[in-house]
């Protein structure tokens, strides 16, 4: 009988509360608010930290193009220097220029120093 | 009182169905969360714009370059572009804007003229003017097309340029442009060496060729991937919660080639047969002597225009019949059984030239002549080599290896002439190597006597340079190798090193093969002495002319297996050797083929001789090992300034952060003189009338 009655008054009780807006009292929240406003912070901070993540992997990916875009310009520009600095293409400027150099005719001398 | 307690419950009502409001809010949330879990299904349309998307994106490896011996660039992948249009980008989206579709879909039509007119000005292919572009996108959009092509092998430097374009220069999903990127393989030599280092073609079996082919895995490197999910701001990550795997670059090759070498040789080659029309090919080695590294390989075919190009690999992969430059052979043989010695006279007798096999005698007028200039009936077996004399050979080889010509054959064998070497470069098509087997069923009595001058074996021209090698090198024969080692990031991850094949001589014949080379060349009777006038060094050489035997379908109405209807024949031409004779750093071989000929031919004493010397005296000039050094109570040559006279004037351009090494070549190049203080980099620049004045830090 007392526990119907118990029952009884914890379903009019909670019905009652709902309605009052005193729920979250009756079941003792008040004591564990700190605990829920903590799951709530971190709750929020893992959206910001995977927020952040995929910000900084979209900046990884955009340094990876420019990487890239780099080691293009790298290998364009070796290619190049290389291309201009052939035997031939020095002798054209060279001639162009009106440079009397020519390829050596005989061994260069070789001073050694101490 | 009652109004009092009306007012102070007001608020509390206000705030209560504040709550109710919430909290019916709340019900109904929690109903509609359980019905989108368990019964909703979304529209895929939304699915596709709000769920995140993954792709699988591969990362293709860069290829590894190949360079030469000091580190000079021979083969490197630069980028190059293919270029897309999604013609029909955001046309469904224009025509279900009432408001204002019409007019943005204008817009990006003006966009794309626009964008025609650079095209055709940076791009400019001809027959593709602003209108062509024009036209080609707006009849693509018309036709609801995805994938139109705008350019193709497009370079990076225009790439750069085209990306400052309107269209280019905005999110592919809004102005529609797709750009692929696909490496390119350039030689910043251009054809010099391009066989040697060759090209792949991974559709064809055959398409390895060179070292592109021979070194393809340890070039390609190995494609990664990854998958990639989009974000809320439509930018593309990396999924990190799945497996990726890096792309591994390719590896670079360090060849044995030295390119100024190449250079010079192939130089030296076109100087004397790219204008002689009966030359349909030619092809020259330069090789260490010490080592066996291959310095120069160059082969030339004459192509359908009449432009002598490298071609199929003749050196390594074009066994023939060598002629009297096989002589050398012959003569070490001999020479190492103690069968015989340079000074040996033998009897220029005509009833002794004739062989075991021969219908006929073979009057040898080079013997002869011989006879006849010097008056004797004698001829010195060094002088019959210095003359090319087949009798001298033919009759030394018969006289005692006819009854076991095994010895001789085997003696073959051990020199490396008639197996492959197993040379790096796989030159698809080439034939095998052989020597005349006693055993086989095409052995003949002529078989001998041929073999003693260079025919009836096949052997290419590596095969016997690589016999001269060792010669140059006290017996020790190389093996002959091109690739020297595999780096990653400038460190060496695999070194190959130089091999020993074989000793094919002791020292003391090798001294003496050397005395009988170095007549042909410096004796005023040898066969290459009136080419070599000149030459910087003592070379020690020998000639080769040799006939080219018709090919099967040719024999139909010859006269015999070298000589046409017509009486013309096929000629090879060669000669090969070393420098300096006394102390050897190089040796080489130059080989000459022709069309038919008639009368004299294309002998080994002519061109291949005329292309060695000046393959010796530009090396001379060239190689360190011939410098002369000055010591201190030495004297300073007489020398000449020359000065390199540029265009002066032109405006200086920022040198800030540049080298002086750099900087100095700028301010020359436009006329002017540099003057400096400091060490470091360029942080300040004047100009005084003619001259710059840097500061460095």
């Amino acid at each position: 009988m007392a526990k119907e009655k118990k029952r009884k008054v914890s379903i009019i009780t909670v019905i009652k509360s709902l309605l009052s807006g005193k729920i979250l009292l009756l079941l003792g929240v008040d004591r564990l608010l700190p605990y829920i406003l903590f799951l709530f912070m971190l709750g929020w901070v893992n959206i910001f930290l995977n927020y952040r993540i995929e910000q900084t992997l979209a900046k990884v990916e955009k340094n990876n193009e420019i990487l890239e875009q780099y080691r293009n310009d790298y290998a364009v520009k070796r290619y190049e220097f290389v291309n201009a600095s052939t035997k031939s293409t020095i002798k054209d400027m060279l001639e162009e220029r009106g440079s009397e150099v020519t390829v050596p005719q005989k061994p260069a001398v070789k001073i050694k120093t101490r | 009182m009652a109004k009092k307690e009306n007012k102070l419950k007001r608020p509390g009502r206000v705030l209560m169905y504040a709550y109710l409001g919430t909290l019916i809010l709340s019900v109904v949330i929690v109903v509609r969360i359980y019905k989108i879990q368990n019964e909703w299904e979304p529209n895929p349309k939304f699915i596709k714009e709000f769920l995140p998307v993954k792709h699988l994106e591969l990362t293709n490896p860069r290829r590894g370059s190949i360079i030469d011996h000091n580190g000079e660039l021979l083969a490197i992948s630069t980028p190059n572009y293919d270029i897309y249009m999604d013609a029909y980008v955001q046309k469904e989206h224009y025509d279900n804007d009432a408001r204002n579709g019409e007019e943005r879909n204008a817009e990006w039509l003006r966009k794309a003229d626009a964008m025609s007119k650079g095209l055709a000005t940076i791009i400019g292919d001809k027959g593709k003017d602003s209108t062509y572009y024009s036209r080609h996108i707006r009849k693509g959009r018309a036709q609801g097309k995805r994938n139109i092509v705008i350019a193709k092998d497009v370079d990076d430097k225009t790439l750069k340029k085209l990306m400052e374009l309107p269209l280019f220069n905005e999110p592919p999903h809004k102005g529609g442009i797709k750009i692929e990127q696909k490496d390119k393989r350039m030689y910043p030599y251009g054809g010099l060496a391009r066989r040697t280092i060759g090209y792949i073609n991974e559709n064809n079996p055959n398409g390895y060729v060179g070292i592109e082919g021979a070194y393809h895995r340890e070039l390609r490197g190995r494609a990664g991937y990854k998958w990639a999910k989009r974000t809320d701001n439509f930018e593309w990550i990396s999924d990190v919660d799945s497996i990726a795997v890096q792309a591994e670059d390719g590896m670079d090759v360090r060849t044995t080639l030295d390119i100024n070498i190449q250079e010079i040789a192939e130089r030296s080659l076109r100087e004397h047969v790219d204008t002689v029309q009966h030359i349909n090919s030619a092809c020259a080695v330069v090789m260490d002597v010490k080592t066996g590294a291959v310095r120069a390989m160059v082969n030339l075919k004459r192509d359908s225009l009449g432009r002598m190009k490298e071609s199929f690999n003749m050196a390594a992969g074009r066994p023939s019949e060598p002629g009297s430059i096989f002589k050398t052979v012959t003569l070490t043989t001999l020479l190492e059984d103690g069968l015989v010695k340079l000074d040996d006279l033998m009897e220029l007798d005509e009833d002794k030239m004739i062989y075991p096999g021969f219908t006929r005698k073979e009057r040898d007028r080079y013997a002869l002549n011989y006879g006849l200039r010097h008056k004797t009936d004698y001829i010195p077996v060094i002088d019959g080599f210095m003359v090319s004399s087949n009798y001298v050979f033919r009759r030394q080889v018969v006289d005692h290896y006819m009854s076991c010509p095994e010895e001789l054959i085997n003696r073959l064998h051990s020199y490396n002439l008639g197996a492959d070497f197993n040379f790096e470069l796989s030159e698809p098509g080439s034939s095998r190597s052989s020597i005349p087997d006693p055993e086989d069923s095409r052995w003949s009595a002529s078989t001998l006597p041929a073999t003693a001058v260079g025919y009836a074996v096949m052997v290419t021209p590596l095969q016997i340079l690589s016999f001269y090698n060792a010669i140059a090198n006290e017996g020790k024969m190389m093996m002959p190798y091109i690739v020297e080692s595999i780096e990653k990031e400038g460190k060496t991850v695999r070194k190959i090193e130089p091999e020993l094949l074989n000793i094919v001589c002791s020292k003391e014949t090798t001294d003496t093969l050397k005395r009988a080379l170095k007549k042909v060349t410096h004796a005023s009777e040898g066969t290459a002495y009136e080419s070599m006038k000149g030459v910087k060094c003592v070379v020690a050489g020998k000639t080769g002319t040799a006939w080219i035997a018709l090919e099967k379908d040719e024999k139909e109405g010859a006269l015999n297996d070298y000589t046409f209807a017509d009486e013309s024949k096929r000629y090879q031409g060669s000669f090969a050797g070393f420098f300096p004779a006394d102390n050897p750093k190089y040796s080489a071989i130059v080989v000459v083929y022709t069309d038919p000929l008639k009368g004299k031919g294309e002998g080994g004493g002519n061109k291949p001789a005329k292309v060695f010397k000046k393959i010796v005296n530009e090396l001379w000039a060239y190689d360190e090992k011939w410098r002369k050094e000055i010591t201190a109570d030495g004297k300073i040559p007489e020398s000449r300034t020359i000065r390199a006279e540029a265009r002066s004037g032109g405006e200086i351009p920022d040198l800030s952060g540049m080298g002086l090494r750099d900087a100095v070549r700028i301010i020359e190049s436009l006329g002017y003189s540099c003057d400096y203080t400091g060490v470091g980099h360029v942080t300040r620049q004047e100009q005084t009338g003619e001259t710059i004045k840097l500061t460095l830090e």
